[in-house]
């Protein structure tokens, strides 16, 4: 199916296209795949969170009144994909005794519930991200290139710089925070919050 | 432990590397104190899981998406096929044969009554849903023998015999029957897929149990499938179709006081069936058919009076207890109405969330996250409309039924002068009086009056003035590295009276953070209340040193929280003879009032 049209789409879907469906499915993975991580370390976890999404959303089309777009109701759906699956995890953590991570998914969940009013916000960070990305100095960029996108380990990166795998850690870090100062810089200037 | 060390070790655990229990417990300790660096570290860790989804999607992006359609194309046929046994078992039941147009209600066609007719007393159309159903029911019956039918014969003759007369062809054994044909439907499902259920639809793989999604009321009613009458009516019409989607703790469907089953994921809640969470860790996630979905907290007793489908709308009644909920939009004329044993709130707006919480002491306490709600005092039937933003109390009749803006999880007030700079999250309060729109204040005006007296020496004048009751907003020498939460303040009870400083909050619990001091001087001593605990008590700080108090908890029970600051009853005083209060910052958390 070539047309990429929301309405389009969104109302041969409705008819049962599972072909306009996953048109959409393309159109807006990444957003959701991104948000699900913002709160979920396990990348099979949020590949699964991420799957139930668009799941609960083909199933409950019929209730998509087009109040917000399909955007901001698809990261409606993963906020509470996302927030029972913190919540389940708190649970488990908490009886497990591991203390920084029951701690960190307690924050998550706070953070989780008050993204309930900024949804469209939240829709557009990985867009902001991007942007981000590209301004990185060249070094950073290289950085970031190798661990997140080609997979080369932290270790593997300090071996060939001749530096600690700790330094690279906090090189990362440091990056991350440049990352997130640019974002919030980019979603104020569009009114929104990161 | 230094910022520097955090940040170090929260590298680390994003790295994956080991974390001791001692400095988990640390960072989680440093972090819990520190919600400015906490928020900053929470943000680096979503930018490393967005970083990794950016290239998850890159690489698997394409395989995700045909993974996902195969199976909303497998689910999409089964429900063609529930979709088409619904539509034919719908059809109008027949003309009655002859009842001389008194209205008498036409008893639904179930096998039944079919059986109970005479022949020929119906036309033929009378026997259109029997046949269908009978036909379905056939279909059914013949799948769930070839997916039941016993392991052939080999193992059980292992077991049975000696090995000696282990044949192939064993004349006492009889051949396996051969397998029923499928179902036309069933010619569509994959390969893999047991054509057992003929009428759930296929489920996508599932890896985890308790995020599965609503199921469909054809769907809970598959393990029974006991003859026509099932098929034909209780499969496909169920009375309710709320369910347990998650619980935790204790959780009970209570038809009464000696009948109350534990909830089981995807139990089906049916209509006035008290849900009881017992406990401090008991919850329950109920969705309804509509999406809506109603979190029960801790120590709560829940129930859906009547269905959305009922004339006046769904009806849910908490007896006791919280709930939060997200109520989606709901038809014009039957809205969904949340009851209390003194409160009715009707839901008015389109997407509406909010918690209702209701204590036989306390009154109920509704608060609007989104949308809105029309609130009514049952006693006098006082009606008031709550709108996002707010909370309303409901208590005894003649007190205000007044909505209030409502209260964040967390607020943070820092004292001083109106020109300082203020942390992002953080509100200022210059020592002023009480404004409903601000949401929090002192009482009386800022300026008191001259108190008799009572003397001091103004350094800027050099002369003697009278203190003045009231209260005023001060700035310290910033001295270098000072933290800036410490360095202004408002002073109360310069003249030894108490200053009462309020903010209406719904009632529940609360954690209260307070600290008192003065970089510069030697002050106090140092007297705050809240809510009638002594917080702080007598306290004096040395230059430089701070009183602070972190996490007291406290119980609202007026919708107010109050926090007196001042006063000298022990009549101690500084070492230059003062006696003021000088508060720096207050921290309110408010606890989750479904966990009590």
């Amino acid at each position: 199916m070539e047309v990429d049209d929301p309405e389009t789409l969104l109302e041969a879907s409705r008819k049962g296209s599972t072909q306009a469906f996953a048109v959409i499915v393309r159109q807006y993975q990444s957003r959701v795949r991104a948000y699900l991580a913002r709160y979920v370390r396990d990348r099979n976890a949020v590949e699964d969170l991420a799957q139930d999404t668009f799941l609960q959303a083909y199933r409950s089309l019929s209730h998509y009144r087009a109040e917000s777009s399909l955007g901001v109701w698809l990261i409606g759906i993963a906020r509470n994909v996302a927030l029972m699956h913190v919540r389940d995890q708190v649970r488990r953590r908490h009886r497990e005794s591991e203390v920084l991570q029951s701690a960190l998914g307690r924050w998550l969940t706070d953070a989780i519930e008050r993204d309930a009013s900024q949804l469209s916000d939240r829709e557009q960070t990985l867009t902001a991200l991007e942007k981000c990305l590209d301004e990185l100095p060249e070094h950073s960029s290289q950085l970031v290139e190798n661990y997140y996108f080609k997979g080369r380990s932290a270790a593997e990166m300090a071996r060939e710089q001749g530096k600690k795998e700790s330094a690279i850690g906090m090189m990362l870090l440091r990056i991350r925070e440049i990352l997130g100062r640019c974002i919030r810089t980019r979603m104020a200037e569009t009114g929104a919050s990161a | 432990m230094s910022p520097e060390q955090i940040r170090d070790l929260w590298s680390r655990f994003l790295s994956g590397g080991e974390i001791s229990a001692e400095d988990q417990q640390a960072l989680v300790d440093a972090l819990d104190a520190d919600a400015e660096l906490r928020e900053s570290l929470l943000e680096n860790l979503q930018l490393d899981g967005m970083l990794q989804a950016m290239n998850t999607t890159r690489r698997q992006g394409e395989g995700f998406v045909r993974n996902l359609t195969e199976c909303m194309d497998v689910e999409h046929d089964g429900t063609r096929f529930v979709q088409k046994v619904e539509l034919r078992l719908n059809e109008p039941p027949p003309p009655p044969p002859s009842n001389g147009g008194t209205g008498r209600r036409i008893k639904p066609p179930t096998a039944r009554a079919f059986r109970r007719r005479p022949a020929g007393s119906t036309g033929e159309t009378a026997w259109k849903p029997a046949l269908i159903a009978a036909g379905v029911f056939a279909a059914i019956c013949l799948l769930v023998l070839a997916s039941t039918h016993p392991t052939p014969a080999p193992i059980v003759r292992e077991r049975t015999r000696p090995e000696k007369n282990l044949e192939p062809r064993d004349p006492v054994m009889p051949e396996a029957p051969p397998l029923p044909a499928p179902a036309p439907d069933a010619t569509k499902r994959r390969p893999e897929e047991t054509p057992s259920a003929p009428l759930v639809a296929p489920r996508f793989p599932d890896p985890k149990p308790e995020l599965r999604p609503v199921p469909s009321p054809v769907e809970e009613k598959r393990p029974d499938l006991p003859g026509p009458k099932a098929v034909v009516k209780t499969e496909v019409l169920p009375v309710n179709s709320t369910i347990v989607e998650n619980f935790s703790g204790n959780v009970y469907l209570a038809k009464s006081r000696s009948d109350k089953p534990r909830a089981r994921k995807g139990d089906v809640v049916p209509l006035n069936v008290d849900v009881e969470t017992p406990g401090t860790s008991s919850m329950a996630f109920l969705r309804f058919d509509d999406n809506t979905w109603v979190e029960v907290g801790a120590n709560s007793s829940f129930r859906e009076v009547q269905g959305s489908g009922a004339p006046g709308g769904r009806r849910v009644l908490l007896n006791t207890g919280t709930l939060l909920s997200h109520i989606e939009k709901q038809p014009a004329d039957r809205p969904m109405v949340f009851a209390t044993p003194n409160a009715e709130a009707m839901i008015l707006g389109t997407t509406v969330r909010l918690t209702v919480s209701h204590d036989s002491k306390l009154g109920t306490t509704l608060e609007v996250r989104e949308g809105k709600v029309l609130l009514t005092r049952l006693l006098d039937k006082k009606m008031v409309e709550v709108v996002t933003g707010q909370f309303a109390v409901v208590a005894s009749a003649g007190s205000d039924l007044v909505p209030q803006k409502s209260f964040p999880n967390e607020v943070l007030v820092k004292f001083g002068p109106s020109d300082i700079a203020l942390k992002a999250g953080w509100v200022l309060d210059s020592g002023d009086e009480f404004d409903p729109a601000r949401g929090y204040g002192w009482v009386g005006p800022k300026d008191g009056p001259p108190v008799p007296g009572l003397f001091w020496r103004n350094p800027g004048t050099g002369q003697q003035e009278q203190k003045r009751a009231g209260r005023f907003a001060t700035r310290r020498i910033n001295a270098p590295g000072a933290d800036p939460l410490k360095t202004t303040d408002v002073v109360a009870g310069w003249a030894g009276q108490t200053e009462t400083w309020r903010m209406p909050v719904p009632n529940g619990r609360y954690l209260v953070s307070v600290c008192c001091g003065d970089i510069t001087y030697e002050q106090g001593p140092h007297h705050v209340a809240v809510e009638g605990i002594q917080i702080i008590n007598e306290r004096k700080n040395k230059a430089g040193e701070f009183v602070e108090i972190k996490d007291v908890p406290i119980e609202v029970k007026d919708g107010e929280l109050t926090m007196i600051v001042g006063g000298n009853p022990g009549q101690r005083k500084s070492s230059d003879g003062s006696t003021d209060t000088l508060i720096n910052y207050l921290i309110i958390k408010r606890i989750d009032p479904r966990k009590k």
